[in-house]
């Protein structure tokens, strides 16, 4: 499979930087860490602008949108309080449908050339790893992500990669956070997919929390390398799709599976049997079952839907 | 009988080995194969005593000719009895990994016959595994003590991990338990299968090693020669029967849709997993059963640590004792499986594993048992007083690593942190450091935790979890004052607090009260 055939999370290694005048993120030393921690208070803030709450950006809910407004901030040396998506007319803040009026917002137009110029300016300053770590932090479902990123960004400009040890401070924490949850979220799924086999093509369902389809498809597509299959996600409405050579992330209304074949039942009730069967009675613990297999993921789960026969 | 009746016996007779790790090889799919494996091992589903499925573990079979007494699947055992033939479980296994269910097959069997002959039985599902389906995942095979060398080897070639299970923690309860087994012929094993791991890894590449790459062909024949040489166990049939087998591949690969590959040349070329293939890659491990024997936690510590360190041992496992059987040199079958000890044991097996500590250091002679209210590190910390406090900014990693609160992950977390600048008290806390036991035992900047209490009822509050001092409240009440725990201090509801009714805990012997009475809080400043 082609990586970049798979959602373009991997932008940043065509571009290697090109540092010229015209670049708005010419090329600077970090700077450095002040030495005594009386000088500062522990929070690295003193070096980027002022926070504006009531400056608004306003974009197009995807990644190159937001590297703009990165780009926005940064030519205009300003932050501001809050970055919402604008889709279809309709505000999109901490996934939710806003209605109130943005009376002091700055409207952003996505534009490739200056997305590319962010992401070529991150990758030559901080690092290709940082892009990586930007595009994750956006596929989480943490609420203000983009201002966090945002100021993250910032940061990561002026002291480079190492920011991301200073777990001390509470943007860098949170940024963390997010990962974790995301990282954990993707475990959790390459565990938990339950594909049927439907005339040769393996089908499966999720309901993910964060945006894991992009992350799920290397693991899978090297696994089931001669198969076919789609894990269909129902609350981002997006579907993973795979054959031999190919993959994509599409977006997907709605699914349903059809009806399943003989064969299939039966492998359902053997896991099924299996599962009830390997269970050790009298150490029965539900905490722990729920503590490591959290109800929501239930109603994916084969044999946690299925009855005892 | 079908399938479905033969893997509810065979899985229900299987469930009492603890591991089902599925952990500890990175290996990539390749064109031909189906099947990865991941190094940090992966979940599939978490059965309803909290413990992970990852592997389908089940046995070849149940028909056993020894006579253990704390064993299911005994002889002497009133159960219904019955086997997988190899390619019913290989089907199972493909099957079950194709839907996502498992991430791969963990294979034990009870003997059948005799050591011999079930692990020719089970080489037999791994070959068809690895060499018809071409199955890339994972599978553990576990050895029956008194098998032969030369099958240990090929089990070894084509498992990810193996393992031989030490069963009881001395000799003298092995010979009383299980009458079949003895020490030898449990160590011989884990000795051969530790030499063979050790010459592989040395062996390994491209021109070095005992498997040339590129040429399986020939691997088969000169490894099966030498091993010819040293024994007549094994005659040629073994040989011709895997040839054949690889030939028929070639024949069959157009029908059962298993994506039999194209007739090529790189087919025999290339084995299962690409490049020369290691010896158990994953390791091997091992499992005790912990309470239907007299050994105390020492001598099962001490054990412990020279398994990890004689024999390179990945994991060893600890099963609590359930009484499956009446027999009168067992626990009686009413008792309770001692739970919480053998959760103790884990704590103290990850202090051995991750932090550096030596078994003699845990536990000695006057105290043989780890404590039930305090966990083993903070037991540790409580009995050095003259290392604490400890400044946060200089201590080196060793040195964090042995101050309660604060774990593998948080210690590597403060190195890197202080770098930047020097650590204080609300750093600490966003680092991910437990403050609640930790700042009894640092200094931030040389400054102590502001306003901190000295007294000892509450230093011994902060040094149980939750769950223990619940347990403790429900055990102690008399001794310990009982204002000291208020209602509002358990977070723990009613029908928990039952649930613990059904975990053996030992109470506090009385030299265990003593010390906690006369406990050293770390004061300072």
């Amino acid at each position: 499979m082609r990586k970049d055939t798979c959602f373009r999370l991997n932008g940043a290694e065509r571009g290697v930087a090109r540092c010229s005048a015209d670049n708005a993120f010419a090329v600077q030393k970090p700077a450095a860490v002040p030495e005594s921690a009386s000088e500062h208070d522990g929070t690295f803030s003193a070096a980027i602008p002022p926070v504006t709450p009531e400056l608004t950006y306003t974009y197009d809910g995807t990644f190159e949108g937001w590297l703009c407004c990165v780009g926005e901030s940064y030519e205009s040396k300003e932050i501001p309080g809050r970055i919402v998506a604008v889709q279809d007319n309709a505000i999109i803040h901490n996934d939710r449908i806003e209605e109130e009026s943005l009376f002091y917002s700055k409207k952003i137009v996505t534009l490739q050339e200056k997305a590319e110029r962010v992401r070529n300016g991150i990758a030559a300053k901080i690092g290709i790893g940082f892009l990586y770590l930007l595009e994750r932090s956006f596929c989480t479902c943490r609420p203000d992500r983009e201002e966090e990123m945002l100021l993250f960004t910032h940061k990561g400009f002026r002291y480079g990669m190492r920011i991301m040890n200073l777990r001390q401070d509470p943007v860098i924490r949170n940024i963390h956070k997010g990962l974790r949850d995301l990282g954990r979220e993707i475990d959790k799924w390459y565990g938990f997919i339950r594909f049927s086999d439907m005339q040769g093509i393996l089908v499966a369902v999720i309901g993910a929390k964060n945006n894991v389809l992009p992350f799920l498809a290397s693991h899978f597509t090297d696994r089931f390398h001669n198969e076919r299959f789609m894990i269909y996600d129902e609350n981002h409405k997006m579907a993973l799709v795979y054959r031999p050579g190919r993959c994509a992330v599409i977006p997907m209304e709605r699914f349903a599976m059809g009806d399943i074949c003989e064969e299939e039942k039966l492998y359902r009730r053997l896991w099924k049997n299996y599962y009830d069967a390997i269970e050790i009675k009298p150490r029965h613990n539900e905490t722990c079952r729920r503590t490591l297999m959290p109800k929501r993921y239930w109603d994916y789960l084969t044999e946690m839907t299925m009855g005892s026969s | 009988m079908d399938v479905l009746e033969k893997l509810k016996i065979l899985a229900d007779a299987a469930k009492y080995d603890a591991a089902c790790t599925s952990s500890g090889v990175e290996r990539k799919g390749s064109g031909f194969a189906m099947g990865s494996s991941r190094d940090f091992g992966i979940c599939h589903s978490f059965a309803g005593d909290g413990r992970c499925i990852s592997l389908l573990k089940v046995l070849l079979t149940n028909c056993c000719s020894f006579d253990c007494v704390y064993c299911v699947n005994r002889r002497s055992n009133q159960a219904r009895r019955t086997a997988f033939t190899p390619p019913e479980l290989a089907d199972l296994t493909w099957q079950f990994y194709r839907r996502n269910y498992i991430e791969g097959l963990f294979l034990s069997s009870a003997v059948w016959k005799s050591p011999d002959y079930t692990s020719e039985q089970m080489l037999q599902v791994l070959e068809i595994l690895r060499y018809e389906y071409r199955f890339g995942g994972y599978i553990h095979a576990k050895v029956i003590p008194g098998t032969d060398a030369i099958l240990i080897d090929r089990l070894g070639m084509l498992a990810d991990r193996i393992s031989v299970n030490i069963e009881l923690p001395s000799s003298g309860s092995l010979q009383k338990l299980a009458p079949d087994k003895s020490k030898d012929k449990i160590l011989l094993p884990m000795g051969q299968i530790q030499n063979k791991i050790k010459d592989n890894k040395q062996g390994r590449g491209r021109f070095g090693g005992i498997q040339p790459v590129g040429s399986q062909k020939l691997m088969c024949k000169t490894s099966m020669l030498s091993q010819m040489g040293q024994s007549n166990h094994f005659t040629d049939a073994g040989l011709d029967d895997r040839e054949q087998r690889i030939g028929n591949l070639f024949q069959n690969r157009s029908g059962n849709g298993h994506h039999m590959l194209q007739q090529d040349s790189r087919v025999l070329q290339k084995p299962w997993n690409k490049g020369s293939r290691s010896f158990a890659p994953a390791g091997q491990s091992t499992q005790m059963i912990v309470g239907a024997s007299p050994e105390n936690d020492r001598q099962i510590l001490h054990l412990t640590e020279s398994l990890y360190h004689r024999y390179q041992m990945k994991r060893v496992f600890y099963s609590a004792y359930i009484p499956v059987v009446e027999d009168s040199r067992l626990p009686t079958k009413e008792s309770t499986p001692p739970l919480w000890r053998e959760h103790r044991l884990y704590q103290a097996d990850w202090l051995l594993r991750f932090y550096g500590f030596s078994a003699a250091e845990l536990l000695d002679e006057k105290n043989p048992q780890l404590h039930p209210y305090l966990d083993p590190k903070c037991h540790w910390a409580i009995r050095h007083p003259e290392l604490f406090p400890m400044e946060v900014n200089r201590a080196g990693y060793d040195e964090l690593l042995r101050v309660p609160g604060v774990g593998v992950e948080s210690a590597l977390r403060i190195l890197r942190a202080r770098k930047l600048c020097p650590l204080t008290w609300d750093g600490l806390k966003n680092i991910g450091v437990v403050l609640k036991r930790a700042r009894y035992f640092l200094l931030c900047k040389g400054k102590p935790f502001p306003l901190l209490s000295r007294r000892k009822e509450d230093f011994l509050l902060a040094m149980m979890s939750p769950k223990e001092r619940a347990l403790f409240q429900k055990q102690e009440r008399s001794w310990f004052q009982p204002s000291l725990f208020t209602e509002s201090d358990l977070a723990f509801s009613r029908e928990e607090r039952a649930g613990f009714a059904d975990i053996a805990l030992p109470g506090l012997d009385n030299r265990q009260k003593e010390a906690l009475e006369c406990v050293r809080i770390p004061v300072f400043g």
